[in-house]
């Protein structure tokens, strides 16, 4: 009903010079776009138009990772209008420029309203209401996000984590600019957009790329020394794309591409315990050892 | 975050990544996760049968098998790569012996019904069982 006028505050916020504003009214439009879904649509290209560069130009600020939650869930109610404009390419290229850069919780932020995105436009073509330069997605998603889950798993193996944490790799904690390189996107949400964008990819690309994509998942899995966040991500991911490749019109999968994916599962059923008993074992022995000491 | 707690109810979890998941804090998270990839080898395993042309048992492990020595030499490659001691952790057995052991470990060991069951049809489709 007020959609109009709270879409123009909403946007004048945006644009304030105070970063308390702008995440104020980025938290307000995320929940607007969770609440009203659709009847935002006709001003979600005015609000993009503002939104976009707010989100992903300009120096990293404590909380910006708010505006990129809001775009997440602006893409997830409007994906048919924002393809329209400012379209799929532009918003793509936008949120892995922002998933590029340094700093952690926004890079995972970014990389969340990108799947939010994929995963609107794989709903639309569930749907049989394909948006336009959705299918272009997966060529644009895939080379970024497969080099940073091959930095990941060429990384040294995890040295055991005896403080905090919860569930993000090694890689992604290690080395976070102090060899003056940009860290590999984070894992986790990496795998996610490619499971969400392998959805919406046509099939003569899934046909060329399903050999890379499923490569990468089983040595996500078959890694030594991977967390189990990884793991858990990893066969997520590679359910999500199994159940594409086998809906109807889905393109199937090859063999070539399964025995990979299905070694690494294997590993990870078989580490999940027997090496989880052998360290446990480890440390009960030295603890004997030192109590005889 | 929340996780699978055994009767399949949602029980917050707190894991820190790299403690051991057999350690009190952490059943939960270890049921969920095999839960998990018992249920994506599954599939895995369906879309193999669909590619196999519908082979199942011996048949079907062995079009795995052939599918398999370029994928073999690949992941050597990256577990060298990976370096270090661990790397000899990589189970490079062929991959149907590696299948059928993994799911009778699950099988034989596991005390989660849920899973066995799972594991035990896994094997079964494999001709193991």
């Amino acid at each position: 009903m007020h959609a109009e006028e709270l879409s123009a505050l909403v946007a004048g916020g945006l644009r304030a010079s105070a970063w308390g504003r702008k995440k104020a009214c980025a938290e307000a439009l995320a929940a607007m776009a969770t609440a009203a879904g659709e009847s935002l649509c006709p001003h979600a290209p005015g609000l993009a138009a503002v939104l976009v560069p707010e989100a992903t130009a300009g120096r990293l600020w404590d909380g910006k990772e708010a505006l990129l939650a809001a775009l997440g869930a602006l893409c997830c109610a409007c994906s048919g209008a924002l393809a329209a404009d400012p379209g799929v390419p532009q918003l793509v290229a936008a949120l892995l420029a922002a998933a590029g850069r340094r700093k952690t919780v926004y890079r995972a932020a970014a990389l969340r309203a990108l799947k939010q995105l994929l995963d609107a436009l794989g709903d639309a073509a569930a749907k049989g209401a394909p948006v336009t330069g959705a299918d272009a997605a997966y060529a644009e998603v895939a080379p970024p996000l497969l080099a940073a889950v091959e930095a990941h798993v060429t990384a040294p193996p995890a040295k055991p984590a005896g403080s905090g944490g919860n569930g993000s790799s090694t890689s992604e904690r290690a080395g976070e600019g102090d060899d003056g390189l940009p860290p590999p996107m984070p894992l986790a949400e990496s795998l996610g957009c490619l499971a969400a964008a392998w959805r919406i990819a046509p099939l003569a690309v899934r046909a060329e790329s399903g050999a890379a994509l499923f490569g990468a998942l089983g040595s996500v899995l078959v890694r030594p020394g991977t967390p189990w966040a990884s793991w858990l991500a990893a066969a997520g991911a590679a359910d999500e794309v199994l159940k594409a490749s086998a809906g109807l019109g889905g393109g199937g999968a090859q063999l070539q591409w399964l025995a990979p994916l299905l070694r690494g599962l294997v590993h990870a059923l078989t580490h999940s315990t027997v090496s989880q008993v052998g360290r446990r074992l480890d440390w009960v022995r030295d603890d004997m050892s030192r109590a005889r000491r | 975050m929340t996780c699978l707690g055994p009767a399949g109810k949602a029980v917050s979890c707190r894991c820190p990544s790299g403690t051991p998941l057999l350690s009190p804090p952490c059943r939960a998270i270890t049921l969920q996760l095999r839960g998990r990839l018992l249920e994506v080898i599954s599939r895995a395993l369906d879309a193999a049968q669909a590619a196999a042309g519908g082979a199942t048992g011996p048949a079907l492990v062995g079009a795995l098998e052939a599918a398999e020595p370029a994928a073999v030499a690949a992941a050597a490659d990256k577990a060298e790569g990976a370096g270090g001691e661990e790397a000899m952790e990589v189970d490079m057995r062929p991959l149907g012996p590696l299948l059928q052991a993994g799911l009778k470990s699950v099988v034989d060991h596991e005390p989660a019904a849920a899973l066995k069951t799972a594991a035990a049809a896994s094997l079964k489709r494999l001709g193991a069982l």
